[in-house]
């Protein structure tokens, strides 16, 4: 068996060739009828987002990366880009390297941004549609629930995925260790930025009540209040605003600070105490720094929050040396499973054989065996039976044995060779018994297009 | 005798054993550490309890009469205070917190002298193990109070500093320690309200020289007076915060203290 990859992603092609070469969504199914009606592909996948567009399939024949080949001719007419050019951009890989790519694709290892999470749902969402497509058969099938496997205990057995990585995420992880749930919070937004926007959105995204927009412009405010959904408030009532929220992010472009000390001391009496969170990403800051010595007041600026993404890349970065270990391991799980699926036909065809001998030569002396009553001829049929299993018992263990070691296929090779498995049967005693074998598809089968 | 204290040398190992894996779920990130430790946590409370039993039974009554009897009814409280905090809130610093303070204590409890309180009638007696019963369960209760507020503490100088958003201890949201805090102060403080006033009933009923003040009890009015305030100034003014948890633990050393029997 072969798997085969071919593709592109962010760190080999520019974002212009990468526009050029992904499949648009709604013409997914009729791509992978074409791949794999495709000699020499028996299965396929299309993975195909922003950041790339990876070709996966299970190909026919023992070299995978003919299969390769195939693959650049496919994606070349597919996407009507030219084959040569194609060469610049891509990378191929096969078998156990296309296995290990496809894990730490899914994983998030491979990606921009690292761990982040739409990548798992872009799998999901191909190997959906090569199920519908009906492209995935006995390989790619488990291989795609395996990867999607591997990329679920990724993301829960390490913090890959935990640290936040933008303004947005600072926020809401922030917010959550003073609050102990968004839900039911209320979001002040003060300006009309664009960071500011998005940490409301990330807010808001995550489980935060209503947005308050206030701005010194109110027809802006109104327009951003439509945007976010939320409401609009005058900046002239932005003290009694405050009383009523619980996180406030600010970001106007006053030279000087637009709240002082003295107003949040006296805005926490009013508040009872209430806590309340300020996140200020306005340069020149708009929220004097000694605020934050003020019990029940936090205060993160912009700096902060530039620290707290940095750390969480750090920490991530340390995470994915965990999570290339799981990789890794579960890399090894899967190519056993493959190497034993390999096997399996092989032993049943052995057993097959001698099964099929043993009855040749039961037939070869019928004639002296006619005398034998019933007993005794059960007896032999016990003993010729008993010794076959005997004889094929160690061959068969040690077979078992070397499917983890990089020796197996050449052991296998020989086994099939001693066992004269390659060879035609001599006139079959009982010529309806099927060939186990026959029914995979696999190195068993003479190549289709020879 | 040696029975019954073998069984208290099981609750103390296994109560070691629980601080030990708790602090290991926090600091080495043990998977399932928190959980092993309430499970460890809890059978020690079958062996304590198993122990106060017997002692009971030995002596023919409520284990109470002695400081250090009452200092293991305490502590094996405390040690079922956390095992349904954990429970219902699954926060794993509560272990780490509490389970170190009773071990302390149970130390202590060994160290004290076997004192009594001489009581000659049926009558004070019953009044006198009602008065330190509730005792016992309000100081139980007020032990969560006193882990949210460390928790607080915490958590709070971690957001103030900057430092929250790194790895580190898994804590509590600052609004989760304060209700919580919340929660067992309301149930801490009424019981040791009751037990003030049983106390000063018992002084002025059944003491020789009877007077309403005694000077062993200073802490124990200061732990109420502080804990009275903290309460009141919450429910007026919506008082919370670094202060108050600062107070809160003051409260509760006062009234350990007072327990372990110190006289100012």
């Amino acid at each position: 068996m072969s798997i085969v990859l071919f593709g592109v992603n962010h760190r080999s092609a520019p974002l212009e060739v990468r526009e050029r070469l992904a499949f648009p969504a709604d013409g997914l199914q009729d791509a992978l009828h074409r791949l794999t009606g495709n000699p020499p592909f028996l299965e396929g996948l299309i993975l195909s987002t922003c950041n790339r567009t990876e070709l996966l399939a299970h190909a026919d024949g023992r070299e995978s990366l003919e299969g390769a080949e195939a693959m650049k001719r496919f994606l070349s007419e597919e996407r009507n880009f030219p084959a040569i050019e194609l060469e610049r951009y891509c990378y191929r890989m096969a078998d156990r390297d296309a296995v290990h790519h496809l894990f730490r694709v899914t994983a998030s290892l491979d990606s921009m941004v690292l761990g982040e999470a739409q990548i798992l749902g872009q799998v999901k969402d191909a190997y959906q549609a090569a199920l519908k497509a009906g492209s995935l058969g006995a390989v790619l099938d488990p291989l795609l629930r395996r990867a999607l496997g591997v990329a679920k205990k990724v993301r829960t057995q390490t913090g890959i995925a935990r640290h936040p990585l933008s303004v947005g995420s600072a926020a809401v992880s922030l917010a959550k260790t003073i609050f102990e749930e968004l839900k039911g919070r209320r979001v002040l937004l003060i300006g009309a930025g664009k960071m500011g926007e998005l940490a409301a959105r990330a807010l808001v995204e995550r489980g935060a009540d209503s947005v308050v927009i206030t701005n010194r412009s109110f027809p802006r405010a109104l327009e951003l209040s439509q945007r976010l959904g939320g409401r609009a408030e005058p900046f002239e009532r932005l003290l009694e605003t405050l009383e009523r929220v619980d996180i406030v992010i600010s970001s106007t472009a006053a030279e000087e600070p637009i709240l002082r000390y003295d107003d949040v001391v006296r805005l926490i009496r009013a508040r009872k105490n209430r806590p309340i969170f300020f996140i200020d990403i306005a340069l020149p800051r708009d929220i004097e720094a000694k605020v934050n010595t003020i019990d029940n007041v936090y205060l993160y600026d912009l700096d902060d929050l530039a620290d707290v993404v940095s750390t969480g890349r750090a920490e991530r970065e340390a995470e994915a040396a965990r999570a290339e270990e799981i990789v890794r391991r579960e890399v090894e799980v899967f190519e056993t499973w493959v190497r034993h699926q390999d096997l399996s036909p092989l032993i049943s065809a052995t057993r097959d054989r001698f099964e099929r001998l043993r009855a040749l030569e039961f037939e070869r002396h019928r004639a002296r065996l006619s005398t034998l009553t019933d007993e005794q001829r059960h007896a032999v049929e016990e003993l010729t039976g008993g010794l076959m299993s005997k004889i094929l018992h160690h061959p068969i263990q040690a077979l078992k044995r070397t499917v983890r070691m990089p020796e197996g296929p050449d052991r296998a090779r020989f086994f099939r060779e001693v066992f004269g498995l390659d060879e035609k049967p001599e006139e079959p005693a009982e010529p309806s018994r099927q060939e186990p074998a026959a029914a995979k598809r696999g190195e068993d089968d003479p190549p289709d297009h020879t | 005798m040696e029975a019954s204290l073998l069984l208290l040398r099981i609750a103390v190992l296994l109560y070691i054993a629980a601080a030990a894996s708790a602090f290991a779920s926090l600091f080495l990130k043990v998977r399932r550490g928190s959980a092993m430790a309430a499970s460890l946590a809890g059978t020690g409370l079958l062996a304590h309890l198993g122990y106060l039993l017997a002692r009971g039974w030995e002596m023919g009554r409520l284990p109470l009469e002695e400081y250090r009897d009452m200092v293991s009814v305490l502590c094996c409280a405390a040690v079922a205070v956390y095992l349904i905090a954990y429970l219902r809130t699954r926060l794993e610093v509560l272990g780490a917190v509490i389970l170190p303070l009773v071990l302390v204590l149970l130390f202590i409890s060994d160290l004290l002298p076997a004192e009594m309180v001489p009581v000659s009638r049926d009558l004070e007696r019953a009044f006198l193990d009602f008065h330190i019963s509730i005792a016992v369960l309000g100081a139980a209760a007020l032990f969560l109070t006193f882990a949210a507020s460390v928790m607080y503490l915490v958590q709070e100088r971690r957001i103030k500093l900057k430092k929250a958003a790194g790895g580190g201890v898994p804590l509590p949201s600052l609004e989760k320690c304060d209700s919580l805090g919340n929660i067992s102060l309301m149930w801490g403080f009424p019981l040791l309200t009751l037990t003030i006033i049983t106390g000063g009933v018992w002084a002025a009923n059944f003491r020789e020289r009877p007077s309403i003040y005694e000077r062993q009890e200073t802490f124990a009015l200061l732990a109420w007076v502080l804990l009275g305030i903290i309460l009141s100034a919450r429910f007026f003014n919506g008082w919370r915060g670094r202060k108050a948890a600062y107070l809160t633990i003051l409260a509760f050393t006062a009234l350990i203290l007072r327990m372990i029997g110190v006289v100012l």
